[in-house]
């Protein structure tokens, strides 16, 4: 089994990344054959159960907003970044 | 006198009566990796400076009057978790370079107890996979038989410990990367209660099931090393407000009366019967140490595996989005317009395996599949949490093998990714459960002229990382 051209393209854009030809097929194979592995899942009975996003028992809570030095400062902003006068430098992106 | 054998408890017995000096011991530690990791390959980055730096400032702790279990102690950490001015790659091209400006949690804990970090260690490339073949930078071998792989992610930290490149190592787990290296180079290794050590720091991959954790060479070192870097921290949302990290308070008591099951389906087909014999016997050990032991059912592990997979390449598709050629280090040469930009940044900048599990990620979670495979993945997830909490209604912990299989060959299994995953079938329900987990050294299988380590895991509900080293050190004294 193997995916078609067109889903990989779509797949390959919504992860913003090219498929180098000679990796297309494997590529595809590869991601087929996990797809079906994955179909076993559809032979569970989910019926009524609810889904687990995550393991923590931990809700979402408010705090009070207190000033605090925080790390996003120019070293963290720039850290690894190419970078001129503070500022992040890009090519030319928009024509 | 060759410290690097030793382990943290010897060490620091030595430390406190003044036999040996951190600075000595860093000193001897450097020159171990400078003779030997040529060999193993477990180090990407020796931080000989650093480490020097931190060995001069465990002795003034000490002389202080303020060292603790791990002051002067040299180990390794995985090159996922961020270290101030030393490099973090994550064993990517896409971050080759780059330094951190600032500690993870686990690193500012570490630094804080005087422990000495000697460099960063190798690893599957954001810690997917599980050989560490998939490092980008390096090969790294096993230490016991250096034609096999070392396991995966953590491979580098498995390799480091059992190679006596370090007293210690620090892990990440996802799906078994901290116990399944482990059980391949024959050291302890425990993945944590998810929630107890923070991951602010860790470079992420799954963030629902990523914990880190130590690996060792006793389960008492172990248990200390957890009270180090367990702790609850603000800045991970997912930290727990609350536990105990007293690990190491049942070490040594005895076993009578602890209930351990052995889930009938982690010893049936897949798993290498040596595998199997060597579990059973230590179960046992166990039984000799005082432990009953009986059989059990789990039947909801047998689709553990694809709802991991589903959920965790879904999770890793969101998570390395963050990598577009702006921010972190690569950026790709000659491009013409944005798009460009990110596509050819991150096709240049990760490796396939990695491009792999982002093209699955986003196709679990693309409209029209989202209901088939994410939610469903989601809800096998919540029957599975169910089927371990029945079961530890009736035992304390669980047995099973840590892989189906020992070691294998470098480059056996690297280009099929299914088989590879497969490996990974004995570790991934405790990720989706949150739960610890140890590995722990039970013998070794005979492949041709080597010697492959295996170990036994033992599996508990949330919290009760005392218990699992319990009865983990009286396996540890019974075959001793």
């Amino acid at each position: 089994m193997q995916l078609d051209a067109k889903t990989l393209d779509t797949l390959a854009w919504l992860s913003r990344l090219d498929i180098p030809a000679e990796e297309a097929e494997p590529l595809s194979e590869s991601i087929a054959e996990m797809l079906t592995y994955f179909g076993q899942l559809s032979e569970l009975d989910t019926e009524g159960v609810e889904p687990t996003a995550h393991i923590a028992p931990l809700e979402n809570v408010l705090r009070e907003d207190i000033p605090a030095e925080t790390r996003l400062d120019r070293d963290l902003l720039l850290s690894g970044t190419q970078s001129e006068d503070g500022l992040i430098t890009l090519p030319k992106v928009i024509g | 006198m060759d410290y690097t054998t030793m382990n943290i408890a010897e060490l620091s017995a030595l430390l406190e009566q003044g036999d040996v000096t951190a600075k000595a011991l860093t000193e001897q530690a450097l020159q171990k990796i400078a003779d030997t990791d040529g060999r193993f390959g477990a180090y990407l980055t020796v931080a000989q400076e650093e480490a020097m730096r931190q060995a001069e400032a465990a002795d003034k702790m000490r002389a202080a009057g303020n060292a603790g279990p791990l002051t002067g102690i040299p180990f390794a950490m995985k090159d996922n978790i961020c270290t101030k001015g030393v490099r973090t790659t994550c064993a990517s091209k896409m971050l080759e370079n780059w330094l951190p400006v600032y500690d993870a949690c686990v690193t500012e804990r570490l630094k804080a107890a005087g422990a000495v970090m000697l460099g960063k260690t190798n690893m599957d490339e954001f810690a997917m996979g599980s050989s560490s073949e998939n490092s980008a930078l390096q090969v790294t071998r096993n230490p016991a038989a250096p034609d096999y792989v070392p396991g995966g992610s953590s491979g580098g930290s498995a390799a480091a410990v059992a190679a006596d490149e370090c007293a210690f190592a620090i892990g990440s787990d996802t799906g078994g990367s901290i116990r399944q290296p482990a059980s391949f180079c024959g050291v302890v290794g425990m993945k944590p209660t998810y929630g107890t050590v923070s991951r602010y720091g860790l470079v992420a991959y799954a963030s629902s099931f990523d914990q880190i954790g130590p690996l060792t060479k006793t389960v008492a070192d172990n248990a200390k090393v957890l009270e180090a870097i367990s702790c609850h921290d603000r800045r991970d949302s997912t930290s727990l407000p609350q536990f105990d990290t007293n690990y190491s308070a049942l070490i040594g008591k005895d076993l009578t009366g602890m209930k351990i099951g052995l889930p009938q389906e982690y010893f049936g087909e897949g798993i290498h019967p040596e595998v199997a014999a060597l579990v059973r016997k230590a179960a046992d050990q166990l039984a000799s140490a005082g432990a009953v032991i009986e059989e059990c059912s789990l039947p909801a592990v047998s689709y553990a595996l694809p709802a991991y997979y589903v959920l965790c390449c879904a999770e890793a598709s969101s998570n390395l989005a963050r990598f577009d050629g702006i921010r972190y280090g690569f950026r790709a040469e000659g491009i013409e317009d944005l798009d460009q930009l990110y596509r050819k940044t991150r096709t240049q900048g990760f490796g396939k395996e990695v491009r792999r599990r982002i093209l699955l990620g986003n196709y679990v979670l693309s409209a029209g599949y989202y209901d088939a495979y994410y939610k469903k993945a989601q809800q096998a997830r919540t029957l599975l949490i169910r089927a371990f909490k029945e079961l530890f209604g009736k035992y304390d912990l669980l047995l099973t093998p840590v892989a189906p299989t020992p070691a294998y060959k470098i480059g056996e299994k690297a280009s099929d990714p299914m088989e590879m995953a497969l490996g990974d079938i004995c570790t991934v329900p405790v990720n989706l459960g949150g739960l610890p987990a140890i590995s722990v050294p039970c013998g070794t299988v005979t492949d041709g002229s080597a010697q492959l380590p295996v170990g036994f895991q033992l599996i508990g509900p949330a919290f009760s990382e005392a218990k699992i080293y319990q009865a983990a050190a009286a396996y540890e004294k019974s075959v001793k």
